[in-house]
């Protein structure tokens, strides 16, 4: 297994993937900077974390959810190597059980990139800004819990798009139902249903109610492992004509 | 349009072991029925080739023998392991370059072969030995999307022998190459069985390819075996027809209708006989012989029989577009 998850590593080098996956901090820290340079700054580092989270969850998690999964799909598709990948002596259910831990493991190296980016660009701001203050300290830790959280509800998202660009040759079909479910959000954000809609989980972390918060961790988590497990199982036994 | 059935034809007696064989298989998409209950048996050591109209059902069967798609019936075996119930242990034994060599452009040769050897969990020596094989080891550190089509079916070919394979299935292997790139790629199949022990069995659209490469041929239309066996035991099956120049015309008709040749074939003073019963060489000196008696001059007489493509269109029962 560790074998075929280093080889499903391998087929990102040089590849758009790596540089789709690197526009959500460089935008999140150019952004950053700017608003605290202005002298924008949010009063205090809590708030400056939460608008960074916030920004994520709402936009560009789905966003780069939507190009990284269609991307990692695409390395297969286009040259159509999926003929050659599963025509090997190797049970398929690795092949795809690789591709989503490559897919997922990718989400989170940049989560962690946006949370880095969203401190680092503060302190860039504060330095380039003149008079510019934020009071309080950094809090790691809230940032850490923000954006696992975000990530764990966020597997349900995760798994639908993941499912829907390994599945279809073209990507309209995951890119669509990705833009749709993202504005749908963003439209939904407040409504009593909305907590049930998978794009809106990762936002439902930041909800002033707790329980709110711990319910979409719970579906978007649950969800996401579940939706993955079949989507691996259906993909290895269906035919590949 | 029923076609006329040939029964299959068994291999040679000195390649006696099925390396990849098709025991009534039937694949069907909807109501579309792509392959038959179709039998095949590829014998070890030989070059076999699939040939077919457009939409025969090669590369359908070529899926089927990868395990890309589970037929509805039938039974499909490799190096005596049964796909569907021991699909790696078949897989084990099969390289394949199928449709376009698909690699991925962004890496290197290196790192394409380096990908493949880590899902078959082999030896990393062995990517130097298949770049050999398909010399390409100059070109193997350059990224793949820089290589000309010849190189990537090359380097596809290189990916399909990583494993020592002792099947290799080529779909259409010169497809899209430039009259040199084919020249190249046909001398290299042409020597793989001897370097490398493996059977070959190729599709091809080039009845002339299948002519110089193979030794056995398979004959696949509209999803049904017309013929399965070796290229001589399918050349016995086109009756030989006789090549006659000779004139004046109005002396040699009646000569050749008195020999039994009712229905000549003529182009000027060219006549092409037939005879469904036989030609033979004696009955072409009795021939000779007749019309030299009656006054005629005979500047050809000739025994010729049909090549691969005369035969196909025979079998497949009119003329059309052999792919």
């Amino acid at each position: 297994m560790i074998n075929v998850l280093i080889a499903e590593a391998t087929k990102l080098r040089r590849s758009l993937v790596l540089l789709v996956a690197a526009t959500p901090p460089v935008m999140v820290f150019a952004l950053g900077a700017l608003v605290v340079a202005s002298g924008n700054a949010p009063e205090d580092w809590r708030v400056h974390t939460v608008a960074g989270a916030a920004i994520w969850a709402f936009f560009l998690l789905p966003m780069s959810v939507i190009g990284l999964t269609a991307l990692i799909a695409q390395l297969e598709h286009g040259p159509n190597t999926w003929s050659h990948t599963l025509a090997l002596p190797v049970p398929r259910w690795q092949v795809f059980l690789a591709k989503a831990l490559v897919s997922l493991g990718l989400m989170a190296v940049v989560s962690a990139a946006v949370a880095l980016a969203s401190w680092t660009s503060a302190l860039v701001g504060l330095q380039l800004g003149s008079e510019v203050e934020m009071a309080g300290q950094y809090d790691a830790m809230l940032a850490l819990r923000l954006y696992g959280w975000m990530f764990v509800a966020g597997l349900l998202v995760m798994a639908i798009q993941w499912t829907l660009a390994m599945r279809f040759r073209s990507f309209a079909a995951p890119v669509s139902v990705g833009i749709g479910g993202t504005f749908v959000a963003v439209a939904a954000t407040s409504a009593e249903k909305g907590l049930y809609f998978p794009w809106l989980m990762p936002v439902n972390v930041l909800a002033s109610e707790g329980s709110r918060g711990d319910l979409a961790i719970a579906m978007g988590g649950i969800g996401g492992v579940i939706v993955f497990a079949l989507a691996i199982l259906w993909l290895s036994r269906r035919d590949w004509g | 349009m029923t076609l006329p059935r040939s029964p299959p034809m068994r291999p040679s007696a000195d390649m006696t072991e099925t390396v990849l064989s098709f025991h009534q298989v039937t694949q069907r998409y909807g109501r579309l029925t792509a392959l038959d209950g179709i039998d095949l048996a590829i014998p070890a050591g030989a070059i076999y080739g699939f040939l077919g109209p457009n939409g025969a059902g090669k590369t359908t069967a070529i899926r089927c023998a990868m395990g890309l798609l589970r037929p509805q019936s039938g039974r499909i075996r490799i190096g005596g392991h049964d796909l569907a119930r021991s699909r790696r242990q078949a897989l084990a034994s099969v390289g394949a370059v199928i449709e376009t060599p698909a690699l991925f452009p962004n890496l290197t040769g290196r790192e394409n072969l380096d990908v493949s050897r880590r899902l078959l969990g082999i030896a990393p020596a062995l990517i130097d030995r298949a770049l050999e094989l398909v010399d390409m080891r100059e070109a193997a550190d350059r990224r793949v999307g820089q290589y000309s089509l010849g190189m990537k079916q090359r380097m596809g070919l290189a990916r399909a022998l990583l494993a020592e394979p002792k099947l290799l299935i080529l779909d259409e292997p010169t497809n899209g190459l430039d009259p040199a790139g084919i020249r190249d790629m046909r001398a290299l199949i042409r020597a793989l069985p001897e370097r490398t022990g493996a059977t070959i069995f190729m599709s091809s659209h080039l009845l002339s390819e299948i002519e110089q490469l193979a030794s056995h041929v398979g004959l696949l239309q509209k999803g049904r075996v017309l013929f399965d066996g070796t290229l001589e035991d399918l050349s016995r099956q086109q009756t030989p027809r006789l090549i006659l120049t000779a004139g004046p015309p109005e002396q040699v008709a009646p000569v050749l209708h008195a020999a039994g040749f009712a229905d000549p074939i003529r182009e000027g003073d060219r006549f092409i006989l037939t005879d469904p019963v036989a030609i033979t060489p004696e009955r072409a000196a009795a021939l000779n012989a007749a019309l030299h008696d009656a006054g005629c001059q005979v500047s050809e007489l000739r025994l010729e029989r049909a090549d691969l493509e005369t035969t196909f269109m025979t079998l497949t029962g009119h003329g059309e577009e052999a792919a």
